[in-house]
């Protein structure tokens, strides 16, 4: 039906090796011992697998429509293959068994008529519950209770943040508390880890687009703080990457709560704020320097693509700096065609 | 939280790293290495942004001549903190080069939409800078701001909508630079053998080749031709990633020839059921030819 634990626990074991500082001979050893007859994929393989059939579900969908059948029979199709997949083929975490699952669920809910009734987020948010249960996929699960978390705010329309975002913000504690837990199944150990990153971003965005106010208030950047410094304790404390991560976003949105509390101009906000960081990394890599036991600085990643995320939000940073600097002399802000917008931190020449 | 003490212990390994290993299970040892090497990454990009609209909001305060002149002060200490610090590098000081070179970007940007120095030219300028810098301090990141540099000078936009709107043109331009970066790349690899710059050359020549290639292919006029080159680099990259052990090469193939076929595809044939059906017929097809591609690359890497 589906890997064991015991499958599954060898299945995260497999994926973090890279990480282990592993010699060749004890690597092969390892992975031998990891080995499950289930048809798995790294990750950028199950991404390529997925993309793929995703593209391949909205064709069916489209050919089903213009025969006559409905989105149900595509949903079906999907569905079924997906189970023959899992049950004949073994393939669990390939990558297209997932994306079929997902896809016939959406599938099934786009060919339900339309009511126009908030209620649509909940039969979203238990379509993603399910295929998180059947696929035990950790992302699919963290979708469905962003969708459960943002109903407050779709359906309640006193335009009150705290309504809206009061319920995400909840899960982001219980999720950080659920994190004390050991658990035996790895997904669900991952499911708190995403659930307690997104969910303070989600609390704020829910809270702003229900209220329809994006300015900053006191007693908000006051509640992201504490949570941000309970992620924070508690991951330190655990030695959590993931919570340290949900203290970050806490702590970014608690800057940006907190953006209108002072009258500097945002240039000298961000400057500020830059070298502050700078400095608090500074200070503790120098704190680290030489420990050898407890927190240390050895090499390590947060994921595989911490460098190809970096240099690609660099260009990203510094096309907004481009943008910034050309409106300066023109009065307009973006560029249009013609040589010059691919250089970082304002470097073009097409003002 | 997740442990995998139980399957460690009885995993049979020399002591020595069944130990470190257990002792990161029970986090004896916990790094921060990411997280303070993120912090100090963020630090500088938020720098970097607030020298951007500091120059949008107070060039009549300031002046033209005191913001190049401050930009390039505080550039220069950038490359001197990092120039001093090399034999004792910190997890801060390559967010420090990059802060710097970014400055560098800007001042150079600025410099020349206020006096109009060197015109289209000063984009190549700055990648030879970058380009100097990235072989000086051996940075990566300094290197890509070098490419991106390279890319704008050849006058090469990034925006993802340049893909349906532009013109043959700008294909042109990405295969000229895909092809002047496959050049550099070879002369970094033959002059330096332990350099680490060549998955930078590689994953940027072979996604401009591609995004090139499909403007060819999204285009009704050049469209069979753009899918025959598509087919044609994907083929290369294909060969490419089984030559070298590089897996994403051969994804690139396959998603962009799938990619390339489909346009085809919508800009050859009509009919409601035609379109999607031969795009539903590819998706298969490209799966298939994926699977059995990663069967393969895994059998011949164990």
């Amino acid at each position: 039906m589906r890997p064991t634990v015991a499958e599954e626990r060898a299945h995260a074991m497999a994926e973090q090796l890279e990480d282990w500082e592993l010699t060749a001979d004890e690597r092969r050893a390892l992975e031998a011992k990891l080995a499950t007859p289930w048809r798995r994929n790294g990750t950028f393989v199950a991404l390529s697998f997925f993309g793929l059939t995703v593209f391949g579900m909205f064709a069916l969908i489209a050919l089903c429509k213009s025969i006559g059948a409905t989105e149900f029979a595509a949903g079906i199709i999907a569905i079924g293959f997906a189970e023959y997949l899992i049950l004949k083929r073994r393939m669990y975490g390939s990558g297209i068994e997932s994306a079929l699952w997902i896809c016939g669920l959406l599938a099934f809910i786009f060919g339900l008529p339309s009511s126009g009734a908030p209620e649509w987020v909940l039969i979203v948010a238990a379509a993603f519950g399910i295929a998180a249960w059947r696929m035990q996929n950790a992302l699919f699960g963290t979708i469905g209770i962003v969708f459960a978390a943002v109903y407050p705010a779709v359906a309640d329309h006193s335009h009150d943040y705290w309504r809206a975002a009061l319920l995400p913000l909840g899960i982001a504690l219980i999720a950080v508390v659920a994190k004390w837990w050991t658990y035996r199944r790895p997904w669900l150990d991952s499911l708190w880890s995403m659930v307690a990153i997104v969910m303070p971003l989600v609390a704020e965005i829910a809270g702003n687009v229900a209220s329809y106010d994006s300015r900053g208030y006191l007693e908000r950047a006051v509640v992201f703080a504490i949570a941000g410094t309970i992620a924070l304790v508690a991951g330190l404390h655990l030695g959590e990457h993931a919570l340290l991560i949900a203290s970050g976003v806490s702590f970014a949105v608690t800057a940006y709560e907190a953006h209108d509390l002072f009258t500097t101009p945002l240039e000298w906000k961000l400057i500020a704020g830059g070298l502050a960081l700078l400095a608090l990394a500074g200070v503790v890599a120098r704190a680290l320097r030489g420990r050898t036991e407890g927190l240390v600085a050895t090499p390590a990643r947060l994921t595989r693509f911490d460098e190809v995320v970096k240099l690609g939000a660099t260009m990203v940073a510094g096309s907004a700096t481009h943008e910034n600097a050309a409106a300066a002399d023109t009065g307009l802000s973006g560029t249009s065609g013609g040589a010059g917008s691919f250089g970082g931190a304002g470097a073009t020449s097409d003002y | 939280m997740i442990t995998y003490e139980p399957e460690i212990a009885a995993a049979d390994l020399p002591p020595g790293t069944a130990a470190r290993l257990l002792a990161m299970q029970r986090r004896e040892l916990f790094s921060l290495f990411a997280e303070v090497r993120t912090l100090a990454w963020i630090g500088a990009m938020l720098v970097a942004g607030g020298v951007g609209v500091l120059l949008s909001h107070h060039l009549k305060e300031i002046g033209p001549l005191t913001i190049a002149i401050v930009l390039a002060v505080a550039a220069a200490g950038c490359y001197a903190w990092a120039w001093l610090r090399r034999e004792r590098v910190s997890l801060v000081d390559d967010s420090i080069l990059l802060l710097g070179a970014m400055l560098v970007s800007a001042d150079a940007g600025w410099m020349e939409s206020q006096w109009h120095l060197f015109g289209a030219r000063a984009l190549l300028f700055l990648a030879i800078f970058h380009a100097v810098g990235a072989y000086r301090y051996e940075s990566r990141a300094l290197l890509s701001l070098a490419v991106g540099a390279l890319a704008g000078w050849l006058g090469i936009e990034r925006h993802i909508e340049q893909l349906f709107s532009s013109d043959v043109d700008l294909a042109l331009r990405m295969f000229a630079c895909a092809a002047i970066i496959t050049l550099w790349r070879e002369v970094d690899r033959r002059t330096r053998k332990k350099t680490t710059f060549t998955p930078v050359f590689d994953h940027t020549a072979i996604t401009l080749g591609f995004i090139g290639a499909l403007i060819l292919t999204t285009k009704r006029d050049t469209t069979t031709l753009g899918l025959l080159l598509t087919l044609v680099i994907a083929a290369a990259s294909t060969l490419f990633a089984f030559r070298t052990n590089v897996e994403p090469f051969l994804l690139y193939g396959v998603l962009f020839g799938t990619l390339a076929i489909d346009v085809w595809v919508w800009n050859t044939f009509s009919g409601d059921t035609l379109r999607p059906l031969i795009t539903l017929a590819t998706a298969i097809g490209a799966a298939a030819v994926l699977m059995a591609a990663h069967r393969r690359f895994r059998s011949r890497r164990a």
